[in-house]
Formats: C-alpha cells, structure tokens, sequence
C-alpha cells in the first residue's frame, strides 16, 4: 500500500499532533508520509509555503492521496494565509487549489501552540502567542481533539475561529 | 532514560558533555565520535549489569590520543521515574606496566550517596542515605555489579535495572545467527543474536507478539507470523511464515529471508518486543538495510512510541529521511575542529533558508 497522506508542516510539534490525530482516526504510520521538517532556525512558514506548488501539482497525479498542509497564521489572518499560498502557486505557475483537488489546508491562528492551550483546556486568544505550549508534548492534544470530535461530537466552546474553519477543510479527508 | 552523559580521555571524547532527551538523532560527520559514545554506554552496562572486568571493556588503546594523562572518567546521569542516578567512574591506567584498575565509582541518587568505591574499599549506604556496610574490594571490577537486592538497597538495584534496560545496537542482519540455544537478556553490538534475544523477548512480551505481527504483515508483503521452531536439543531456530499463492503457509528459515527482511523484522521486533521494561534504545544507523520507503514509518513507530511504552529514542544517522524528519527537533550535532576534542550542540552552526538539512549536510554548509 503506497502513502496516503503526505503531510507538510512547519516543525515536529505540529507533524506529531497530526499524525496522533489520524492514527486515532486508524490512519497507520505507513499511510503518512511527512515531507521535510525544516529547522527552528529557518522560516518554517516561508518553508511550507515554497513547497507547496510542487506538493500541489504531484498529489494531482494520484487519485487517492491526500496532502494536508499545515501552516501557522502567526500576526496575519487565516485568509491572508491561504491567498499567500495561492500567491506562491501562481509565482511558480502551478495552477491554484480547485475544489476537486484532495488538499487539506490548516491555518492555525496564531499558531499550533493556540490550539494545544485551548485543548488544554485554556480560553484563548487568536492573537495571543502561547509560548509556554511549545515545550509540551502534542500527543495529548490530539488525543483530547480527537474526543471532542469523534466521541462528543462538538467543540468546546468558545472555539478558536481557525479550528473552525480547518474542521471544515478536514471533512474532505476520508478514511 | 538517560539525561546527561560526561567521558574524559576516552578515543576522541575529551571533556566531552552530552544532554539527552527522550528523543534524539547523532549528526555529525565521520570520526566526529557519535559510535564512541554508544560504545561508552555499552562498555558501563558491560561492566555495571554484566559482571565484565574494567580491563575488558576499557583497554589502554582508547585513551584519547592527544592526552597525556592516564585516567579516564565517565559519568552518566539517569532519571527513573522524576528520581535522578548520577553515577561516576574513574579509571586508571598504568601505562608502563599495561595495567588498568578501578581508581573510583560512587553512585548518587537525588545527590546522595548510595555507593562509593575509593581506594580499595566499598562504602554501601542504605536507602535512607544512612551509613551501611564498608568492606575492601576488588579494584578490577564493579562494587555496584555484585551487590545482591536487598531490602536496605533497593535504589542501587532499580539503578542497575535501568542500566540493564539499555539496548545498544546497530543492526547487521548478515551476521544474525539464525538459531540459538540461549534466551539472551543482552543482545550483542550487531545483533548477531538476535533470535536468542527474540525467544526471550517474545515471552516476555506475549502481548505484544499479535501486534509485532500485524505491523509486520503491512510491511512484508503475505506475512503471516513467526515461530521458534525445535531445531535440536534446546535450541530454536526462527522461522518466519508467510502465505503462498494457494494460501498455503510457507516456512521461512530465518537465514532463507533476505537482508532487508531480517532487517525489518529485528527492527520492529526491537520497538514491540522492548515495551515492558521502559527501554532506552540507543541504535546506530538504523536506516541501514531497510528500502527507503521504510525508514520514515519505522522511526516514526518508535518515536510514537518514546514516552510511552519506550522509554527513549537515541539514533545515529547519515540518513537524509531520519535527518529531515528529526534533527529539526531533537538533533545532536556532533563536530570536531580538526584532530580537537568533540562537542556537541542542540543546533547546527549553520542553516540556509530553503534547503533541507540534509541538502545542507550534503554540502557540508551545516
């Protein structure tokens, strides 16, 4: 069985939240495939963004496999997120996302690190960096969305506005 | 899992220091002493847990070159369950006469005393900290080695345990013997017995069998299942089994499979079959033998693992796939200037926007 998914993200913490989450979703280790994880020292949005067009145009060429990028908002919004990644694609010439295309884009605002204080049970801001999460195991998070999403059925409330729309972006996955 | 490491005048380890977290990757390039500091982990384990004397496992010919002095020290620090071991050992050499003796060995725990070795005498402490027996002993070997369990020194014992449960290998599957008549604790550097580390493990570890298979069945197209097959008089011989074209089962003798097979069945059976004890894998170059479209899911099931049913992961690697998927986070950059002592750092000296670490490495612009 060749990969699945092939997951582009910015650092560790992020791959290993995602991939806790889809092997809960009894997705294996072998279905993933995380493409290179850049250094801390390097840009790791610049990093995602340059290689997504050409992730882009090679999961087009697969009828099922999915690529699921994972890029932080950081100070901008989630959309301004999105249209740089468009931008990207048109710089390089690769023809933009399509509603057909299996690409799953998640914009965590501010970051990852948001989203594991508000699965750890935090009220958060989506403008406030929570430094003190990049430190933390992710697996647990992962563990406690999962429940959130497949055992109750909802989100905590209130919900991170960028969890919301990258809950929308994951339905297209199919297992 | 293994904290902090110090060696002294040991093959290109010069006050050399070494912190650890529960997942790690060696980087560095050749000679720049990442297998001289598993060998140091083996060689205590040898002389700690294995009743191994100092002159076997510390040879003359592993004094750093440069140095001009004749003892070597070692220090390790372990931490089991919040509670910190930090264990010391001088060695000293007599070069003229190509002798060699334990000049020193004490054992802390929580920065108190359990044990001390010095000048030929053993001073053991209860685990109250209180003043227990002292008695002269043997400069050749380990004090802690041949201390019983006891009631009164149940940390030394839990110390010794956790030593015991590093497993410090590369995997060489040419040179795995396919039988055994043994149930080995300890497996050798190479894994060279490895079916007798097998036949232990898997009794050890009987929940762990159906899983190992099952992930063994998605790597090795029409895997069935191992068994130990009698192959004379107390001894075993692996037999991997899988399906035919008729669905027919089809027995394997372990040396009929090919390298990249045994590689892969030694390689998960170390990560399935170690879940018990709270392992510390320490294995070098594990990318070697296995097809690249293995390497990512085999680290990614034992680093998964690390932290839970593994106690920590510690690899050494040239491997681009390794390098890209963990030296960002857990990286241990090994360098040397020249023939000069080795340091290790948490980062690179440098990185280059858009390329890979490994693409850097290649370049040697790291």
């Amino acid at each position: 069985m060749s990969v699945r998914i092939v997951l582009l993200c910015e650092d560790a913490a992020t791959d290993t939240f995602v991939r806790r989450f889809l092997r809960r979703r009894q997705f294996k280790a072998r279905d993933i495939i995380t493409l290179p994880i850049p250094h801390g020292s390097q840009s790791g949005e610049q990093w995602v963004r340059k290689k997504y067009p050409s992730e882009l145009k090679a999961i087009r060429s697969r009828q099922n496999a999915f690529l699921i990028v994972v890029i932080d908002a950081d100070t901008h919004t989630t959309k301004d997120r999105r249209s740089q990644l468009d931008n990207e694609c048109r710089t390089q010439t690769v023809p933009t996302r399509k509603p057909a295309d299996l690409v799953i884009i998640i914009v965590p605002r501010r970051n990852i690190e948001t989203w594991f204080a508000y699965l750890d049970g935090i009220p958060v801001d989506e403008t406030m960096d929570y430094r003190a999460y990049r430190a933390k195991d992710p697996r647990p998070f992962a563990e406690a969305l999962f429940r959130m999403c497949h055992e109750d059925q909802k989100l905590r409330q209130p919900v991170p506005p960028s969890l919301v729309q990258s809950c929308q972006e994951y339905r297209k996955l199919k297992r | 899992m293994l904290s902090r490491l110090y060696v002294d005048n040991f093959r290109c380890l010069e006050n050399f220091e070494l912190d650890l977290d529960e997942t790690n990757v060696f980087l560095g390039r050749n000679g720049t002493g990442k297998t001289s500091v598993l060998n140091v982990l083996r060689n205590i384990q040898s002389l700690v847990v294995r009743g191994s004397k100092v002159d076997a496992v510390f040879p003359a010919r592993d004094i750093s070159l440069n140095s001009q002095r004749s003892e070597q020290r070692f220090e390790i620090e372990t931490r089991v369950n919040e509670e910190v071991y930090h264990y010391s050992l001088i060695v000293e050499h007599d070069l003229s006469r190509g002798m060699m003796r334990v000049g020193e060995e004490t054992l802390e725990h929580d920065g108190n005393p359990i044990f001390e070795f010095k000048d030929g005498n053993a001073q053991l402490y209860n685990d109250d900290y209180s003043q227990g027996p002292s008695y002269p002993f043997d400069w050749s070997q380990s004090g802690i080695c041949f201390l019983n369990e006891m009631s009164a020194n149940r940390k030394l014992t839990q110390f010794k345990k956790e030593i015991a449960n590093y497993i410090i290998v590369s995997c060489c599957p040419p040179i795995m013997s396919a039988e055994t008549r043994t149930e080995d604790e300890f497996l050798e550097p190479w894994m060279q017995n490895f079916v007798g580390w097998y036949r232990r493990a898997a009794q050890e570890n009987m929940g762990s069998i159906s899983p190992l298979f099952e992930i063994l069945g998605e790597v090795l197209p029409s895997f069935d299942s191992i068994r130990l097959a009698e192959s004379g008089e107390n001894s075993r011989a692996l037999k991997a089994i899988f399906q035919g074209p008729s669905s027919e089962l089809i027995h394997y003798g372990f040396d009929q499979l090919s390298d990249g097979q045994r590689a892969l069945i030694a390689m998960y059976s170390l990560t399935y079959l170690s879940t018990d004890r709270q392992v510390s894998l320490f294995i070098d170059e594990p990318a070697n033998y296995l097809a690249l479209g293995e390497v990512q899911p085999w680290l990614v099931e034992a680093a998964e693992r690390t932290g839970e049913s593994l106690g920590q992961l510690v690899a050494t690697s040239h491997h681009p796939v390794i390098i890209d998927y963990m030296a960002g986070a857990n990286g241990r950059w090994f360098f040397r200037d020249g023939d000069g002592p080795v340091r290790v750092s948490k980062e690179p000296k440098n990185t280059v926007d858009g390329l890979s670490l490994s693409e850097i490495i290649a370049r040697r612009w790291e």
